[in-house]
């Protein structure tokens, strides 16, 4: 594959052994000019060797890898042009603040002059104007955070590579930082690479998620995309708490499956498939509502019911399937649920999604 | 904060401080009570019946500084120690290195084989060099024998079979102690640096070094100063003629000149400190602590 000029990274065929481990067996990605790629999944599932085979840490067994349409496979990571945050941030402890974030410039021999303004300008585009002086040990994590952020923007990298930069990082930090990065990134228009195991993380900051799972991408499309649409049971189950609901083809109508689960006749958009085929469905646990007897698809015993704040998650049983529902607690009178109550499982058969 | 776990946390800082107490005695009374009577002991006047003489006397500092062979014997010193402890650094450190990318088990392996030689006394050690280098020794032996030179050469008392016998001794102090230090050291700095474009080289001039200053320093130290106190390579390889600080110290101590042996004796722990002292300034090891 030859990389164009609107992709930034790509990946051909990418292998990677840990002796007899296949670590990625053979991966394709392309990451376009500007966008903000995540890469996501459970640990050891191949993200980080992927960021690293980006970044040259890792060599690979089979395949290439571009940076801008340049073929830099056998090129040492100092010799690829890529900005990375690393989990553990890596600043260097003997530098102030001003050294660590010049490190890159000096090490592209730019002329010292050049080099003191755009390090102050890049410690204020990460707001942290005024802290030159200071030692990595004197500052806050977040701002820690900050300092590994403009070191590596810094010397205008062909793309950011970040792993996990936010993993150490308190909640509401962590949504700030979200937030700040994304902003950062859209102005600088940088590309970005981005692997992360928290899903929602990928889901508010990505353009492009891709879920990958035992060294292959699953699924690769929007949050949206991947959050209304999982392909998989995998990447239905890794984006949040999803329902699974198994049921058989009893025939199609109209280009939509018939499907046949609990005693209800549901329409469900997919390929072909035979007549008295096992199929699995998905359905988001916020997709739910209950409903009196009678009145929704089928009905299911309430077993547990927790009252979170904002939202109520309710696990309902039926012929050993559980399902789980979220109630918004919105004071919009509905009526109070109990343990043991028969309700009604009410939703839409758009919000069904047909599993491969 | 309640007030519970403030009087638990006194309690802790008072039961540590007890845990404290006695090697804290120890010290005082077993080096420091000694120490002073030595400084001491250095400003009094030679006695033919006591150890040290009464009143008060800076004639042995004077002399130290006013004669020209005692002077010689410092600048000696001097430069042997430089030159131990940059031989000892420069043979050390790539060492240290190969040591460092071991696992833990080949680094215990490596410890211990590099520490095999220093189970064998001093004493033995050096005879074992006079075996070798000797004027019948091992090597003079062979090439006589070998028709490549007609009479033995000069291979013991001098710079060279000193700084090689201690070179011996010191080599696995340094190693070790800069080992430690580059096996501890996250490889994500190293990364760091080629992720902002450095090469090898740079990485180490700018990242690796640096960051190993710690065991470099600590390493350049224990070298000096076990250096600076090595008598018995010293005396028997460098030979009744090449002396240095130590072997002052030694021989006023035999022909009964206490004082003056104090005050050689306390020049001699000037040098080691202000040779320390140095060492800090120059690699400032604690700019490194507290990792970012």
């Amino acid at each position: 594959m030859i990389a164009s000029a609107e992709i930034d990274v790509s990946l051909a065929g990418v292998e990677k052994r840990y002796g007899h481990v296949v670590a990625l067996p053979g991966l394709d990605l392309a990451v376009e000019r500007g966008s903000f790629f995540a890469l996501l999944g459970p640990s050891g599932c191949g993200k980080t060797t992927t960021l690293r085979v980006v970044a040259g840490f890792e060599t690979v067994a089979r395949g290439e890898v571009y940076i801008r349409g340049e073929r830099v496979t056998q090129r040492p990571p100092h010799r690829r042009n890529f900005g990375m945050v690393f989990q553990q941030l890596a600043l260097f402890p003997h530098l102030n603040v001003a050294d660590n974030v010049a490190f890159g410039l000096r090490m592209r021999n730019v002329a010292g002059a050049a080099i003191r303004a755009r390090a102050r300008e890049a410690l204020g585009l990460v707001k942290l104007a005024g802290l030159e002086a200071r030692y990595p040990r004197e500052l806050s994590g977040g701002q820690q955070q900050r300092v590994a952020l403009a070191r590596a923007i810094v010397f205008e990298p062909a793309v950011l590579l970040l792993d996990e930069p936010l993993a150490a990082l308190d909640r509401n930090l962590r949504q700030e930082m979200q937030a700040e990065l994304r902003q950062l990134q859209r102005r600088l228009g940088l590309t970005t690479i981005f692997v992360t195991h928290d899903q929602e993380e990928a889901l508010t900051m990505a353009d492009v998620v891709a879920v990958m799972n035992e060294g292959r991408i699953e699924q690769l499309g929007s949050p949206r995309e991947v959050y209304e649409r999982p392909r998989t049971r995998f990447v239905a189950g890794f984006l949040g708490a999803n329902n699974f609901l198994t049921a058989r083809v009893v025939g199609s109508i109209g280009g939509l499956l018939r499907v046949e689960a609990f005693g209800a006749v549901l329409r469900v958009a997919g390929r072909p498939r035979k007549d008295g085929e096992t199929v699995t469905l998905a359905l988001r646990p916020e997709r739910i509502r209950l409903a009196p007897p009678g009145a929704g698809r089928f009905t299911a015993r309430v077993t547990d019911i927790v009252f979170r704040g904002p939202d109520t998650h309710v696990r309902l049983e039926r012929d050993l399937a559980d399902f789980q529902v979220i109630l918004q607690n919105s004071g919009l009178g509905a009526a109070p649920v109990h343990p043991d109550d028969m309700l009604d499982l009410d939703f839409a058969e758009e919000s069904l999604v047909l599993l491969d | 904060m309640s007030s519970s776990t403030e009087a638990r946390r006194g309690v802790l800082r008072l039961i540590a401080a007890a845990l404290i107490v006695p090697p804290l005695a120890f010290v005082l009374v077993f080096f420091v009570v000694p120490l002073v009577y030595l400084l001491y002991g250095s400003f009094t006047p030679a006695s033919p019946t006591s150890l040290f003489g009464s009143g008060f006397a800076l004639t042995h500092y004077a002399a130290i500084v006013g004669d020209d062979f005692y002077r010689f014997v410092i600048e000696r010193t001097l430069f042997v120690a430089t030159i131990v402890v940059a031989l000892a650094l420069l043979l050390g450190y790539p060492t240290a290195m190969l040591m460092a990318r071991l696992s833990a088990r080949g680094r215990l392996v490596m410890l211990a084989v590099m520490m095999l030689p220093l189970m064998v006394s001093n004493v033995i050690r050096a005879y074992g060099w006079i075996a070798i280098l000797g004027r019948r020794g091992l090597v003079n032996g062979t090439l006589l024998s070998a028709g490549a030179i007609e009479a033995p050469l000069p291979l013991l008392f001098g710079i060279e079979a000193v700084a090689l016998g201690l070179l011996t001794i010191l080599l696995p102090y340094m190693t070790v102690s800069i080992a430690n230090t580059l096996a501890s050291l996250d490889k994500v700095y190293r990364e760091a640096a080629a992720s902002l474009g450095a090469g090898p080289l740079r990485t180490f001039i700018h990242v690796t070094w640096p960051l190993s200053s710690p065991g470099v320093a600590a390493g350049m130290m224990i070298t000096l100063f076990l250096m600076l106190s090595a008598y018995v390579t010293v005396s028997l390889l460098g030979g009744p003629r090449y002396k240095l600080l130590v072997s002052m110290v030694f021989d006023q101590v035999v022909a009964f000149q206490w004082p003056r042996a104090a005050a050689f004796a306390f020049v001699l722990l000037m040098i080691a400190m202000a040779g320390g002292l140095l060492i800090q300034l120059v690699l400032r090891p604690q700019r490194v602590g507290g990792r970012g």
